[in-house]
């Protein structure tokens, strides 16, 4: 292998472990360099195509995917719910980031996440107890009590872990409850945006979050949930 | 004494079975590939179509039919080429509705590089420069770690088009890592194949 054929297979594949190449470094001093010299620039273009993808891109893709039909064949109804939820979402994903200021990443999830998830917030009939004990479930937990006003359970994602998403009527509008065994929160905390708020309530492992209209009884709703699900569910 | 056994049903069987031959639940497979793997999906898009909004959707996209189509995907060490190739095929598909604007605000950078702040935005600068024949093969080279000859594949080119292809990015890009020199032009860089 010349020098020529060396520089030309490295501005190919900067890491190749051709024999050839290795030994050809190994014996000529202005081609290693000519390496070392490829190596940093490999460096700053693996930097450059490492960019940061947006926060929750995750919860947001596996959020859309819960409300996808589970068979393959799409209906044509199914089709236009979809898009309309997307046309929904996108919407509300740019007017949430003009009206949300918080600070605290783990508030600002959390907004994030109820604002997103507004199709959750439409139903208005009670669902039964399966649909809530399964969604409660994929979390980790386990619903040993009652839940009465349950409109929408499912899961999303929280801090990169399964969480469960119940929507709870509330007395003047639906309240949002994530239920994660994975957060580890030192005390309650309360959180709120320019027309939210919510409390963060520490469990034997794992965490209640609770989100609603200013006015409803977070904290009494956090009692009714935390009676009604088991925590240490295995 | 008379020993019992435990009952096996069909249902015990089928999840004894498929932990053991690796299956999971669609759900589950899906979860973990999202997890695994959106971000990377994110960073081909937006390198794709330059526009963070755009890119998302794509994202979005991808992962829809990924999820119908899920069955297919038999190997998981080719889950990440399968959802490259996939969004590849929904970019072609939306640019032929429409070209889409591109990006002047740029993505954040990842903290901790090892390259200065300035090396690394002047590099993607020049990354999103490159024309989408030369910018793609890079993009897949960087991103996904694919070889010649796998990229070759994705892009259903031959192996010595994927060559030069990659070489002459690489040297204008280098280049202007080095010498700040942006006016070369890609296709009369000789290549000796």
């Amino acid at each position: 292998m010349n020098c020529l054929e060396f520089r030309r297979l490295i501005d190919i594949d900067p890491v190749s472990q051709d024999e050839d190449v290795i030994l050809h470094k190994a014996q000529c001093e202005s081609c290693a360099g000519f390496a070392s010299r490829a190596a940093r620039f490999s460096t700053a273009l693996n930097a450059a195509a490492r960019i940061k993808a947006p926060e929750n891109l995750a919860s947001r893709v596996l959020l859309r995917q819960s409300f996808l039909p589970s068979k393959s064949k799409f209906s044509r109804r199914n089709v236009f719910a979809l898009a309309a939820s997307v046309f929904v979402v996108l919407s509300l994903a740019l007017s949430a980031a003009v009206v949300v200021n918080i600070q605290d990443p783990l508030a600002r999830e959390i907004f994030t996440l109820v604002r997103y998830a507004d199709y959750a917030m439409e139903p208005k009939i009670p669902l039964g107890e399966k649909p809530v004990a399964k969604a409660i479930a994929r979390a980790g937990l386990k619903l040993e009590g009652r839940l009465d006003k349950v409109t929408f359970a499912g899961n999303c994602l929280l801090q990169q872990k399964i969480a469960g998403h119940l929507v709870i009527q509330g007395e003047k509008a639906p309240i949002t409850v994530f239920l994660t065994r994975e957060m580890q929160i030192d005390s309650k905390t309360a959180i709120r945006s320019d027309n939210l708020r919510g409390i963060v309530v520490p469990m034997e492992k794992g965490a209640i979050i609770v989100v609603g209209a200013a006015g409803e009884s977070l904290t009494e709703l956090v009692e009714r949930v935390a009676a009604a699900v088991r925590w240490r569910h295995a | 004494m008379e020993e019992t056994r435990p009952k096996l049903g069909l249902s015990t069987l089928k999840r004894s079975l498929g932990r053991q031959l690796g299956m999971e639940k669609p759900q589950q497979r899906f979860e973990k590939l999202v997890l695994a793997l959106s971000s990377d999906i994110y960073r081909y898009a937006y390198f794709l179509c330059k526009n963070q909004e755009l890119a998302e959707d794509l994202v979005q996209e991808t992962f829809v039919r990924a999820w119908r189509f899920l069955g297919s995907l038999r190997d998981e060490r080719k889950a990440k080429s399968w959802l490259f190739t996939t969004l590849r095929r929904e970019f072609a598909r939306q640019f032929e509705r429409y070209q889409p604007r591109f990006d002047d605000v740029e993505p954040d950078l990842l903290p901790g590089e090892r390259s200065s702040q300035w090396e690394v935005l002047v590099v993607r600068r020049a990354m999103l420069g490159l024309p989408l024949k030369y910018r793609e093969p890079i993009v897949l080279q960087v991103i996904g770690g694919y070889s010649g000859d796998e990229i070759a594949n994705m892009l259903g080119v031959p192996r010595a088009t994927v060559n030069t292809r990659l070489f002459r990015a690489r040297q204008r890009l280098r280049k202007i890592f080095e010498d700040g020199v942006s006016d070369i032009d890609l296709d009369e860089i000789e290549v000796s194949n």
